[in-house]
C-alpha cells in the first residue's frame, strides 16, 4: 500500500511529471517507482470507468488527460515558433488590440542655414488586425479498448491530442503568414521549377539584410525542399570540403549564408492527411515578427454513454491568435 | 523555327523577379526582372534553356514569362502551347480586366479554375490593386476568390461554390430609358413616319412620365 500516492502532490510538485509519466509509458520506458503509483492510479479510475460506469471515475480520467495536454499546449511553444513569435496569453473574453511600435518615417530635409522652414514629416502608426483560431477535438474512447489498454490508453490518447494540436496550430500560423505576402513585393522569390543558386542567394541574402539586431535568420520549409536548397548552390563548384562531407552524411546543410535551415518533415502530416507546409514554397524569417498570444484556458469534457459502453471526451476551449507587424521580415521563395 | 543557340527575348510580366534556371550550372542563372513603368525589361535568354523551363515549370504556360511581342506566336507553336485549350490560364492583361470588371461570368470563370498557382495570382493580382487605392474593387469577387483558394488548397477540384447572380440593375429604370431613347428618335424621324410610330410608343408605355425638360 505503500505505492498509493495523491496525483494532486504530484502535481504541486512537479507540473510536467504527469507528461512525462504519458511519454514513458507510450514508449515502453521502465518506470521510476512514483511513475508506478501513477499507473496504478490511473488504473483504478480506469476500471471503475469500464466496470460500473462510475461518473467519478470517468471525471478524473478527463482531469488526467486535462492535465496532461494543456500545459503542452498553452505553455511551451513550438520551437520555431518561438523564434519568430514573442508569447503572450490573455482571459477568454478580452479583446485584444494591436499596439504597435511606430515607424520611425521622419525625414531630416535640407534648409537655408539659419532660416528657414521645411515640410514636415511624422511618424507612422498604423493599426493592424490579429487573426484568431479555436480548435477542438472530439473523440470517443471505446470501453472494450480500456479494458485492454488500461493506462497506457489514457496515456496514448492525450500524447496524440498534444501532437495533433500543436500540429495544426503551426500549420494555421504559417498559413497565416504565406497569406500575408503577396507576389510583387522585393521579399516575393519566384523560381521557375527549380531552386536555382542565384535565388537563394537572394532569399538569404534579403534575409540576412533585414536581421537588424544581429543573430541568424531561420529558414523554414519540407525537408524535401531544405534538400533541394542544399543542392541548388552546385555543390561542386561552391562548396568547401567541410560542407560536401556535411552534405554526404546528413543529405542537407545547417547553416547556408549565416541561415539556419529548419526543415519540416514532409512525413509529419496532420489528421487530415496535409504536410504542415506546402510542398512548393520556403520561409524565411529575420528574427521576431510579431506576437502569438493564447486565450482562456483549456477545457476537457465528458460524456459517459452507458449503452454503447463508450466514453466520449471533447477537448476545446484552445484559442490562439497572432499578429504579425514586422512583414518585411519574413521573405519567401515560390517554386512553379 | 528557333534553334537550340538562338537567344531569345523574354521579360517578366509581373512586377516580382523571376529565377530561370540554365541548363549549364556553371554559366549561372537568367533573373528576369520585374517590368520598369510598365516596359518590359528583356533579358535574352537561349532557347534550349527556354524549352527546359517549359518542361519543368508552368510559368511560360501561365505567362508569367513573356517573349517579346513578334515572336511569341512562333515560340508558343514551337512549344507545343495551345493557348485555345488552355482554360485554367490568364495573362495578366485578362486577369486585371477580370477584376475591375467583375461580372457573374467572371466568378463562373473562377469557380471553374482548377488551378491553385493561377487562383494565388489573381488574389495577389487583385490585393495589388486594392493597395493602389486607385480602384473599386468588388468585394463578392474577393470572396469568391478566396473560398475557391481554400477549396483547392484542401483538395476540391470541382468546386462547390453556387453563384447567386447579381442583380446590380434595376430593370425599371432600363425600361423607361428604353423608352425615352425611343421617343426621341422618332422626334428625328422623317414626317411621314412619325405619327404612326408615335402610336405605338404611346400604346407601349401608356403611364409613361417624360419629363416636360426632354420634351422640349
Amino acid at each position: 500500500m505503500e505505492n498509493k500516492i495523491e496525483l494532486s502532490e504530484v502535481l504541486a510538485q512537479d507540473p510536467k511529471a504527469m507528461l512525462n509519466w504519458a511519454k514513458n509509458v507510450c514508449q515502453k520506458v521502465e518506470l521510476s517507482e512514483a511513475e508506478k503509483a501513477i499507473s496504478t492510479e490511473v488504473n483504478g479510475f480506469v476500471a471503475d470507468a469500464w466496470k460500473f460506469g462510475n461518473t467519478q471515475a470517468r471525471e478524473s480520467i478527463a482531469q488526467l488527460i486535462g492535465k496532461i495536454i494543456e500545459p503542452e499546449v498553452f505553455g511551451e511553444p513550438n520551437e520555431i515558433l518561438s523564434q519568430i513569435f514573442t508569447e503572450s496569453s490573455y482571459g477568454e473574453f478580452d479583446i485584444v488590440k494591436i499596439t504597435r511600435s511606430p515607424k520611425n518615417t521622419l525625414i531630416a530635409r535640407q534648409s537655408a542655414p539659419r532660416t528657414g522652414n521645411v515640410d514636415k514629416s511624422y511618424i507612422d502608426i498604423s493599426v493592424g488586425t490579429a487573426y484568431e483560431e479555436h480548435l477542438q477535438i472530439e473523440t470517443e474512447l471505446k470501453m472494450s479498448d480500456l479494458r485492454r489498454d488500461g493506462a497506457f490508453g489514457v496515456a496514448t490518447l492525450s500524447l496524440m491530442a498534444i501532437e495533433e494540436f500543436n500540429r495544426t496550430k503551426f500549420k494555421s500560423m504559417l498559413n497565416y503568414v504565406d497569406t500575408l505576402i503577396v507576389n510583387g513585393g522585393e521579399n516575393y522569390f519566384a523560381c521557375t521549377g527549380t531552386l536555382t543558386k542565384t535565388a537563394v542567394d537572394d532569399f538569404t541574402g534579403y534575409l540576412d539584410d533585414n536581421c537588424l539586431n544581429g543573430g541568424n535568420p531561420e529558414v523554414v520549409g519540407l525537408s524535401n525542399k531544405i534538400r533541394e536548397l542544399s543542392t541548388a548552390v552546385g555543390v561542386s563548384d561552391f562548396y568547401s570540403e567541410k560542407m560536401k562531407d556535411e552534405l554526404n552524411s546528413t543529405a542537407k546543410l545547417q547553416v547556408y549564408r549565416n541561415s539556419f535551415l529548419v526543415p519540416i518533415k514532409a512525413g509529419a502530416k496532420n489528421g487530415k492527411g496535409e504536410t504542415l507546409l506546402p510542398n512548393d514554397r520556403l520561409f524565411g524569417f529575420s528574427g521576431i515578427i510579431g506576437e502569438m498570444y493564447t486565450k482562456g484556458e483549456m477545457r476537457t469534457l465528458v460524456t459517459n454513454d452507458n449503452q454503447n459502453e463508450t466514453i466520449s471526451l471533447k477537448f476545446t476551449g484552445v484559442e490562439f491568435g497572432v499578429f504579425v507587424d514586422k512583414i518585411e521580415k519574413v521573405a519567401k521563395i515560390v517554386i512553379s | 523555327m528557333f534553334k537550340d543557340a538562338d537567344l531569345i527575348n523574354v521579360y517578366s510580366d509581373y512586377d516580382y523577379t523571376i529565377y530561370v534556371p540554365n541548363v549549364n550550372k556553371l554559366e549561372g542563372d537568367y533573373v528576369l526582372k520585374p517590368k520598369i513603368d510598365g516596359e518590359p525589361y528583356y533579358i535574352p535568354v537561349l532557347w534550349r534553356d527556354i524549352v527546359n523551363a517549359n518542361r519543368i515549370s508552368n510559368r511560360i504556360k501561365a505567362r508569367e514569362i513573356r517573349f517579346e511581342g513578334d515572336i511569341e506566336a512562333e515560340a508558343y507553336k514551337q512549344l507545343r502551347i495551345d493557348l485555345v485549350r488552355e482554360k485554367d490560364t490568364y495573362t495578366r492583361e485578362q486577369i486585371e480586366t477580370m477584376i475591375l470588371n467583375p461580372s457573374d461570368e467572371v466568378l463562373e470563370k473562377i469557380v471553374t479554375i482548377r488551378d491553385v498557382k493561377t487562383i494565388e495570382t489573381i488574389l495577389s493580382q487583385l490585393i495589388a490593386l486594392k493597395n493602389t487605392n486607385q480602384f473599386f474593387i468588388a468585394e463578392k469577387l474577393e470572396m469568391y476568390i478566396r473560398a475557391r483558394k481554400e477549396e483547392l488548397s484542401k483538395g476540391l477540384r470541382i468546386s462547390e461554390l453556387e453563384i447567386t447572380p447579381t442583380e446590380n440593375i434595376d430593370l425599371a429604370v432600363v425600361e423607361d430609358i428604353e423608352e425615352e431613347v425611343e421617343v426621341e428618335e422618332i422626334e428625328v424621324a422623317p414626317v411621314v413616319t412619325k405619327p404612326v410610330v408615335k402610336q405605338v410608343a404611346k400604346a407601349k408605355a401608356p403611364i409613361k412620365k417624360t419629363t416636360p425638360a426632354k420634351k422640349k
